[in-house]
């Protein structure tokens, strides 16, 4: 998405947030007992002041002629192209959700590991050895500092630890 | 005064809390070097590691880290023209020429130096002004507090970098994102959807870690790596001419960067820009600006590092953080269990005297650590980020959950990371984000509490005269780039006439 297609976006779902709590706080109660100050005024302001600045906000980015799509170009410093640095920015898009999702069933310690593992073989085309040398000494660190020296109760899954 | 000083002083002396003073500034220079790291990010996810420590040393260590990560933002500012910090923006401009024309270390060490002598000055300004506020602030109720808190907020929008609208939504959004949760005044839950999680609220350091951190990395990523300029031991060499050019420099950015600190919500990104423009007016070299003057260096770091420290007039008197990272700060306060404000000086001045003290300490650590030690900091811009991102994800994960030993911190950061990327992709500020979510809660408190001292009736906060003044002054901070833009094209129009 070109990036004042997502700015147009972004700022219709900043007008609808605002809207939304600035039309839902009412339920809370704006005015309290005796005329004090009730719960939904808060965000009954907030969310009408966000509403309205986000409208403007709208208003110039579509009355500003549209700039061509906005290209990633160029090579970095390490020999990624825009292209290859986008086809890993998607991956870790999706990997750390389900890294997340992992965690109950594997553990922190492994879960993190496994995303240390999947992201230096995968994407980073690292060595199988080197990778797995140093997503263990990740994981190890994570373990050693967090459940052992900070005492931490890191979510263990079906590995125990 | 003399009291507390020796005090502190024999509280920041003290073995223990000496060595975490210097490993707080060479993991500050670290954090502060490493792409997708800055302050708030580097305090944030070290919390939980100080967890086991005094409140003391552990609030020793997060200052040094918010100072040292000032000076790391420089070495990237000067080596790659790429800011580790928002503060550090403007030492590109004559910092990255310096070290093309083969003066990376001078430039290096006109930093240090500038950000040491800043550092002294604020501390002496800050021991001696930071009592008497807070002894003003005892005397602060609810309307008074309200003031402050709405003082705060629009000096992070109006001092924001960008635009002025962008910056006032993002403010909206963190206080909407307060919201979330028990109302404090009624015990009344909103916008919690049934959920257990969310009736404490949604917790902001977890914000912070996911937008600074975990959003950062995803930029940098989608951005790439830059190979840093060779910094070597022989070109640390600083003439003398050097220090004497960049002395007024030092002293006015150490002054602009005092006095904006000590503003609540004003960070210390607008101190650094203010300071290299006013050096651009006065300076007899200002031609040279942007080609690689010293004083383009000297004044913004001097100014960053002076704001810095003065960031936390607001937060330790007030309880109102400075900018990001003393808002950072102050959820570490939260979590060690004390609470800030003006009390804190009378009733912990141990913790208060011995953190300013650790400040020059600190300070000194670097500079010594940092002129001879700059190139060997600068290789760390070596290793590549294929490497370091996975680690500053699983640090910022595992991190986020040791806070309160909850999944759900793990996905708020997951959430706020991917909105961390999306705003940094549209140009959004975060940080009237943050304090909007670290001073939502107060403000509606203030509110709620005002509103039942007045009855309900709330136009008797006019009857208030601190209050109003305060208020009037936010009035005017906001007002006042609107006259001057609405006069400048006036000007504008009759020249063209």
């Amino acid at each position: 998405m070109s990036g004042d297609r997502a700015q147009v976006w972004v700022l219709i779902g900043l007008v609808v947030l605002g809207a939304g709590f600035a039309l839902s706080a009412p339920v809370y109660g704006v005015v309290g007992e005796q005329g004090r100050i009730g719960t939904g005024l808060v965000p009954m302001v907030a969310g009408g002041l966000l509403a309205v600045l986000a409208a403007v906000l709208l208003r110039r980015q579509l009355s500003q002629p549209v700039a061509a799509g906005e290209t990633e170009s160029g090579t970095d410093d390490f020999g990624r192209t825009a292209g290859q640095r986008s086809w890993i920015l998607r991956r870790v898009f999706v990997l750390l959700p389900v890294t997340v999702l992992a965690v109950p069933v594997v553990g922190m310690v492994c879960a993190f590991g496994g995303l240390v593992l999947v992201i230096s073989t995968w994407l980073e085309g690292r060595r199988l050895l080197p990778a797995v040398a140093f997503s263990v000494a990740v994981a190890g660190g994570v373990w050693v500092i967090f459940a052992v020296l900070l005492a931490v109760p890191l979510p263990t899954g079906i590995f125990g630890f | 005064m003399w009291e507390n000083l020796l005090l502190g002083v024999a509280t920041a002396l003290t073995p223990t809390n000496l060595l975490w003073c210097f490993a707080g500034v060479v993991l500050g220079t670290v954090i502060g070097l490493l792409p997708g790291m800055g302050s708030a990010t580097g305090v944030a996810i070290l919390i939980p590691l100080t967890l086991t420590v005094e409140p003391v040393t552990a609030l020793i260590l997060l200052a040094g880290i918010y100072y040292g990560a000032q000076y790391g933002g420089t070495i990237t500012s000067v080596l790659l023209s790429t800011p580790g910090e928002a503060a550090s923006v403007v030492t590109t401009l004559d910092g990255y020429q310096m070290a093309r024309q083969g003066r990376a270390g001078a430039a290096l060490a006109i930093a240090a130096i500038g950000s040491f002598a800043a550092a002294i000055l604020s501390l002496i300004l800050l021991a001696a002004l930071a009592p008497p506020i807070a002894q003003v602030a005892l005397r602060f109720g609810p309307p008074e507090n309200l003031a402050v808190m709405v003082l705060a907020l629009v000096t992070m929008v109006v001092l924001t970098t960008g635009s002025t609208l962008r910056a006032a939504a993002m403010a909206c959004v963190g206080v909407l994102i307060a919201c979330v949760g028990i109302d404090a005044g009624t015990g009344q839950a909103r916008y919690t959807f049934g959920s257990i999680n969310l009736l404490s609220g949604i917790p902001y350091v977890e914000v912070v870690i996911g937008l600074f951190a975990v959003g950062e990395v995803l930029h940098q990523i989608r951005v790439g790596g830059a190979r840093p300029i060779r910094a070597g031991f022989r070109d640390l060499v600083i003439r003398r001419s050097d220090i004497r050019d960049s002395a007024g420099a030092i002293g006015r950015g150490s002054l602009i960067g005092f006095a904006l600190g000590t503003l609540p919500g004003a960070g210390s990104t607008l101190a650094s820009f203010l300071a290299y423009g006013l050096e651009k007016r006065v300076s007899r070299n200002r031609e040279n600006f942007g080609h690689g003057a010293i004083q383009g260096v000297a004044a913004p770091e001097s100014a960053n590092n002076a704001a810095a420290n003065a960031n936390f007039i607001p937060t330790l008197t007030l309880g109102i953080p400075g900018g990001a990272t003393t808002a950072v700060l102050l959820g570490a306060l939260t979590v060690y269990g004390i609470q800030p404000g003006p009390l804190l000086f009378t009733e912990q001045p141990d913790l208060v005297w011995g953190l300013l003290v650790s400040f020059f300490i600190g300070n000194l650590i670097l500079l010594v650590l940092n002129l001879p030690l700059a190139p060997v900091f600068a290789q760390l811009l070596r290793v590549p980020y294929g490497l370091l991102y996975p680690l500053i994800l699983v640090t910022s994960f595992t991190g986020a959950f040791a806070i309160d030993n909850n999944f759900f911190s793990v996905v708020l950061v997951l959430v706020f990371g991917f909105v961390g990327y999306g705003m940094k992709r549209l140009d959004l500020p975060m940080a009237p984000l943050v304090v909007g979510v670290v001073i939502g809660g107060l403000l509606e408190k203030a509110l709620v509490q005002s509103s039942a001292i007045f009855d309900g009736n709330m136009w008797l906060l006019a009857t208030q005269p601190i209050a109003v003044v305060i208020l009037l002054i936010a009035a005017a901070m906001l007002t006042a780039p609107l006259l001057a833009r609405h006069r400048a094209g006036r000007k504008e129009h009759a020249d063209v006439r």
